[in-house]
């Protein structure tokens, strides 16, 4: 009895970590990649890159050796102060391989680490959405490829993966539920309360909130939704999207980030982006493809006969 | 032995190493998560030292966070000013040009800066980095300083029935200084 108990437990594990992955690789793919070189894009138009990571910038290149991380040495190894702009370019170009496909293991595994080493070489550049990519293009990184919207299959011809595993998605779900869970326990032991929900009539008034003069956005009873909706959503998320209800979830999280990028600054909109390619890493490619003719048939008898 | 028995072997061996780093690779942040917010819970104990692990690869690759959005109210509605004064009595403001060329794309252009300023007040010595950056790319001659000054004006948000007796929903402007030396 222990024995089958024991072998029907490990086949489940089996099929959750090896079994075929039907994740929309492709959607986390091109969000994430995205999501890296606009905000690069931004700042190397604005003159912010060199702010932030130049020899010469806030945090210059002597001080910076004894502090920084060891993924930061890429930036500090030449005395160069174009030497960035070089880093800059191998960024953008392995970003942009990585969101059109185009040898995405290998793209998605330089992207990864010349993101990383970019927000290392100072850490005050760091976003929320930082800590999201980082597990996202590492998840890329042992992703099944090539993907099917990339160019390594549309453009090279290389064929779609027979055999895939689903490791890769879990890390990134696990860590997206880990996300949502202390998020959660965060607000709960900070300044959310169960009450009320004051903290969303704060919020309104806040200088990152679009929009302070709409009254309604903190009538009490709206308070009330915010605090207690986005709890229930975000506390519950690692709980619920392993069943039944997880395509529904996944939607709605998507619209309540999208909804936060709308409502609130700029300074968390590359966030919520980054929190929507995360998310995409848990629909599947069956999602939202019409039921087969055949399978729709079989149905409608059964239908019948009951 | 035969190769089909070894290929088995080597496949489940290959399955339990991928599960094991898996699994292990969710240890550092889960320590670090519950550690700090067991510890903002009040509670005590070795729960609360889960966070003296170090995981030094971690954090370096950016995959120990602590997760959080908007549990505080405190990091809103506040400015960082910086200013020098010089060893001749002159005060001097400091401008960041390259934020300030930017003029009415600035919320665009330099789109994470509520978020750095957030960083600035959470870490003093990137803070007093910064000021050292304005100093130099505002010309000044960083010998001829007497004192260097980071204040911070700040916006207090009324509750709900003192905004109503006042018929506003902010308090006056606050200054006050976080760093002068």
């Amino acid at each position: 009895m222990l024995s089958k108990v024991i072998k029907d437990a490990l086949k489940r594990l089996d099929q959750s970590f090896f079994g075929p992955d039907e994740t929309r690789w492709d959607l986390v793919r091109i969000t994430a990649a995205l999501t890296v070189l606009v905000p690069l894009l931004i700042q190397g138009v604005s003159g912010n890159y060199e702010r932030f990571y130049g020899h010469w910038g806030m945090l210059p290149r002597d001080e910076a050796v004894d502090i920084v991380y060891w993924p930061a040495f890429l930036f500090l190894m030449k005395s160069d102060p174009a030497w960035i702009w070089q880093i800059y370019g191998a960024t953008v170009a392995a970003t942009l391989c990585l969101m059109l496909g185009l040898w995405t293991r290998i793209a998605a595994a330089a992207t990864f680490f010349l993101y990383v080493a970019t927000i290392q070489r100072n850490l005050i550049s760091f976003n929320g959405e930082c800590g999201i990519l980082a597990f996202v293009l590492l998840a890329l990184v042992f992703a099944p490829t090539p993907q099917r919207l990339s160019m390594d299959h549309l453009v090279l011809k290389k064929p779609l993966p027979l055999k895939t595993e689903s490791w890769p998605a879990r890390f990134l779900q696990f860590n997206v539920c880990l996300m949502y869970f202390f998020t959660t326990v965060g607000k709960l032991v900070g300044g959310w309360d169960l009450g009320t929900g004051e903290i969303w009539y704060q919020i309104t008034l806040s200088d990152w909130f679009r929009f302070p003069e709409i009254e309604w956005l903190r009538a009490p009873w709206v308070c009330w939704l915010a605090v207690h909706g986005s709890l229930l959503l975000e506390g519950s998320f690692a709980f619920l999207v392993w069943t039944r209800l997880r395509l529904p979830l996944i939607l709605i999280m998507i619209v309540f980030h999208a909804l936060i990028a709308i409502m609130f600054s700029n300074a968390i909109f590359f966030f919520n982006i980054a929190a929507i390619a995360a998310l995409c890493g848990f629909l599947k490619t069956t999602d939202f493809r019409s039921r087969e003719p055949a399978e729709m048939k079989r149905a409608d008898t059964a239908g019948e006969i009951v | 032995m035969n190769p089909q028995e070894t290929g088995g072997w080597r496949k489940n061996a290959r399955k339990v190493a991928i599960v094991l780093v898996l699994v292990g690779s969710f240890w550092p942040p889960l320590a670090m998560n519950i550690a700090i917010y067991s510890g903002q819970a009040g509670l005590s104990g070795p729960i609360t030292r889960l966070n003296e692990q170090y995981f030094p690869s971690f954090h370096a690759l950016l995959l120990c966070q602590m997760w959080g959005l908007f549990a505080y109210i405190s990091p809103f509605n506040y400015t960082l000013n910086y200013e020098v004064e010089l060893s001749d009595g002159r005060i001097m403001v400091l401008h960041d040009y390259k934020k300030e060329a930017a003029g009415k794309w600035v919320t665009i252009l330099f789109h994470n800066e509520p978020k750095n300023d957030n960083n600035f007040y959470a870490n003093h010595s990137a803070l007093k980095q910064y000021l050292e950056y304005l100093i130099r790319t505002n010309g000044v001659d960083s010998a001829s300083i007497a004192r260097r000054t980071i204040f911070i004006r700040y916006r207090n948000v009324f509750p709900r029935g003192q905004a109503a007796k006042a018929g506003t929903y902010y308090g006056p402007e606050t200054t006050s200084v976080i760093e002068s030396y």
